[in-house]
């Protein structure tokens, strides 16, 4: 049991980890992963965060809520047109989006809800998941932080792993016509 | 003017992402901000002459757009390329099975859309 977890945990680190990076790498954005604060300790050393989005999620062995947080400077270095408060919502979208598309390589599906946008200091969440629910911390090389808050609660005796499909993937950037 | 292209998304800055490159290609743009109002600006609007629709929007979500309108004889032949996050097999199956004309998942890049929309317009 305590293994699975780990595993799942593990597993679920990496997707997240790597959904990040990749997304904001298709925005020209490098992310180098910090340790996360500790209880009462700042997040950012002059920024608090600022802006975040909130995305949840439903699913038969996955559910929970996606946070992505920000300072003004990775934000505005991202967007190109729009507000940043809707532009936060549609990068927590793309996100979990990415996150979805890794996880049906796992044989698992789930459902997002609609964004919706957050502004505040020092934002932190409680965590309310049964994985050791993931936060992740990272300083960009536009200047200032990426916070990430995968909060999931997964479905007894799930084990994560690669499952083969006869489907052909279909990956962020690509282009089909019928 | 430019060809018109209604652009279906219930993110104002994709809306402006799309509209911006769509424009810089002399097209013309035209904004939905879910499905059931991109059913209305299509029956509603003359000479659209393709749709960009995302796939989870509230109140109507995109397939099931590309459905009602499809209904309509007079829609036959208006090319939807959907515009999402989704990756899914079993979607992307039902956009085809629905009428749709293609699949893109985010990002798009502005150059790749732009081709395929004078193409699919042409």
């Amino acid at each position: 049991m305590e293994q699975e977890v780990s595993h799942n945990s593990e597993t679920i680190d990496e997707i997240v980890r790597t959904a990040c990076a990749e997304l904001f790498d298709a925005y020209g954005l490098g992310l180098t992963e910090r340790p996360p604060p500790k209880e009462n300790e700042d997040h950012a050393s002059d920024e608090d965060l600022a802006i975040a989005g909130v995305i949840g999620m439903t699913g038969d062995a996955i559910r929970g809520t996606l946070v992505l947080a920000g300072t003004s400077k990775p934000l505005e270095f991202t967007r190109s047109v729009g507000q940043v408060r809707d532009w936060v919502a549609e990068l927590s979208n793309q996100l979990l989006g990415r996150i979805k598309n890794k996880l049906l390589q796992h044989g698992v599906e789930i459902y997002l809800s609609t964004p919706v946008t957050m502004a505040g200091r020092r934002l932190r969440i409680m965590s309310s998941g049964n994985y050791d629910s993931g936060q992740f911390l990272f300083e960009t090389s536009a200047g200032g932080y990426i916070c990430i808050w995968f909060d999931a609660e997964l479905a007894e005796g799930l084990i994560l792993e690669k499952v083969e499909t006869e489907d052909e993937h279909t990956s962020e950037g690509d282009m089909l016509f019928f | 003017m430019g060809k018109k292209i209604l652009v279906v998304d219930d993110s104002a800055t994709v809306r402006q992402q799309v509209g911006m490159a769509l424009k810089q290609a002399g097209f013309t743009v035209v904004e939905a901000v879910d499905g059931a109002d991109g059913v209305e600006k299509i029956s509603g609007t003359a000479d659209i002459a393709a749709v960009i629709c995302d796939v989870n929007m509230p109140r109507m979500n995109g397939l099931d757009m590309v459905a009602e309108v499809k209904r309509d004889p007079k829609n036959a032949a208006l090319p939807i390329v959907m515009l999402t996050t989704e990756g899914q097999p079993a979607l992307i199956r039902r956009a085809k099975q629905a009428g749709a004309k293609g699949w893109i998942v985010k990002p798009f890049k502005a150059a790749q859309l732009v081709a395929a929309m004078q193409k699919l317009t042409a």
